[in-house]
């Protein structure tokens, strides 16, 4: 299990956590933030590696490793 | 504020003077210029139009393929099953219904819907008349806003009469990697350089079918396995998203049913 700190922010393929120039982190399980679009937050999970192959570069989808949090819980931090 | 509204305001100064005749509008889903009604058009919608208030339809692949067939009166084929397991991009191909092309052409890109919907009125004045490929080109060349355009002279395909073909609209949704894909004066957009690559980490882009009859786009959440087809408003489908920084509209050939 992992904490990590970061911006709330909205990808096609659901939500995830931004957190500077590293790897999106996409929150498992989440299509959106909504309203917590933006904040800062910290989230508590089981941060796993998933290879997402894509069949060929002309279709459609997200090619390579991808960072997912299983089991997500979050809290909104002060902003900074 | 999404990019196609800022450039919305930008066409509308823009087509005062490049479409004669036509309104522009700055709202997300603006008035049609007069156009030359497509054949789709005239059908009864494959779906209909999203609720008041509704955003996005979720449809599961066959039950947009049961829809399309209905609408289209024949099945789909087995080529074309593949095509749409490509994702959105398979829903804009299947829907332009081309044999020459793997890929939704983009030589037509602009940066706002409305000059978009204004070259598609105007591609299918002239295919109204069904005109042969060099009388086309000339119509192409004397045309007050065609004629201003790159590309569409060869937009024409050549494997199918111009009377079997009508002007439709798709958007494209992807990230520039810092490459320039600023409308120019005429607000068309140079995708010549663009080779399908994404952001590291995200979705690699988003086509959007339009589809007049009811003013939703058709796009998707990835390729097969595991793809969902979205009906959706042009503002949903726009949504501000992290893999994508720019969007353009596009006008192409397609055939007619």
């Amino acid at each position: 299990m992992v904490t990590l700190r970061g911006v709330a922010a909205n990808a096609h393929a659901g939500a995830v956590l931004l957190r500077g120039e590293h790897q999106p982190v996409y929150i498992e399980g989440l299509d959106d933030w909504g309203d917590s679009t933006g904040s800062l937050l910290e989230v508590h999970g089981k941060l796993v590696e998933i290879e997402k192959p894509v069949p060929d570069v002309e279709s459609h989808g997200i090619r390579g490793q991808l960072l997912v949090l299983r089991n997500a819980r979050w809290s909104q931090l002060p902003t900074e | 504020m999404q990019k196609f509204l800022v450039r919305a305001l930008v066409a509308a100064v823009l087509s005062a003077g490049l479409a004669a005749g036509t309104v522009a509008t700055a709202s997300a889903a603006p008035a049609a210029p007069a156009t030359v009604a497509s054949a789709a058009a005239e059908r009864a919608p494959l779906a209909p139009a999203l609720r008041s208030g509704q955003r996005t339809k979720d449809w599961s692949v066959p039950d947009y393929i049961r829809a399309w067939e209905k609408h289209r009166g024949r099945t789909m084929t087995e080529d074309e099953k593949r095509n749409l397991a490509r994702g959105c991009i398979g829903v804009t191909v299947v829907n332009l219904d081309r044999e020459d092309v793997g890929n939704p052409p983009l030589g037509l890109s602009f940066g706002s819907f409305e000059t978009a919907r204004t070259v598609q009125a105007a591609l299918n004045e002239i295919v109204a008349k069904k005109p042969s490929a060099a009388e086309f080109k000339a119509l192409v060349r004397k045309h007050p806003v065609l004629g201003k355009l790159s590309n569409v002279e060869r937009a024409l395909p050549d494997w199918i009469g111009s009377g079997e073909v009508t002007a439709a609209v798709f958007s494209k949704r992807f990230w520039s990697g810092d490459a320039d894909y600023s409308p120019n004066a005429n607000d068309q957009v140079n995708m010549s350089g663009y080779r399908y690559v994404p952001r590291p980490g995200y979705v690699n882009f988003d086509y959007g079918w339009y589809d007049e009859s009811v003013n939703n786009w058709w796009h998707a959440n990835h390729s097969e396995p595991g793809m969902h087809v979205y009906q959706s408003t042009l503002n949903y489908y726009s949504r501000p998203l992290q893999d994508f920084d720019e969007q353009v509209f596009s006008v192409a050939f397609a055939r007619k049913y």
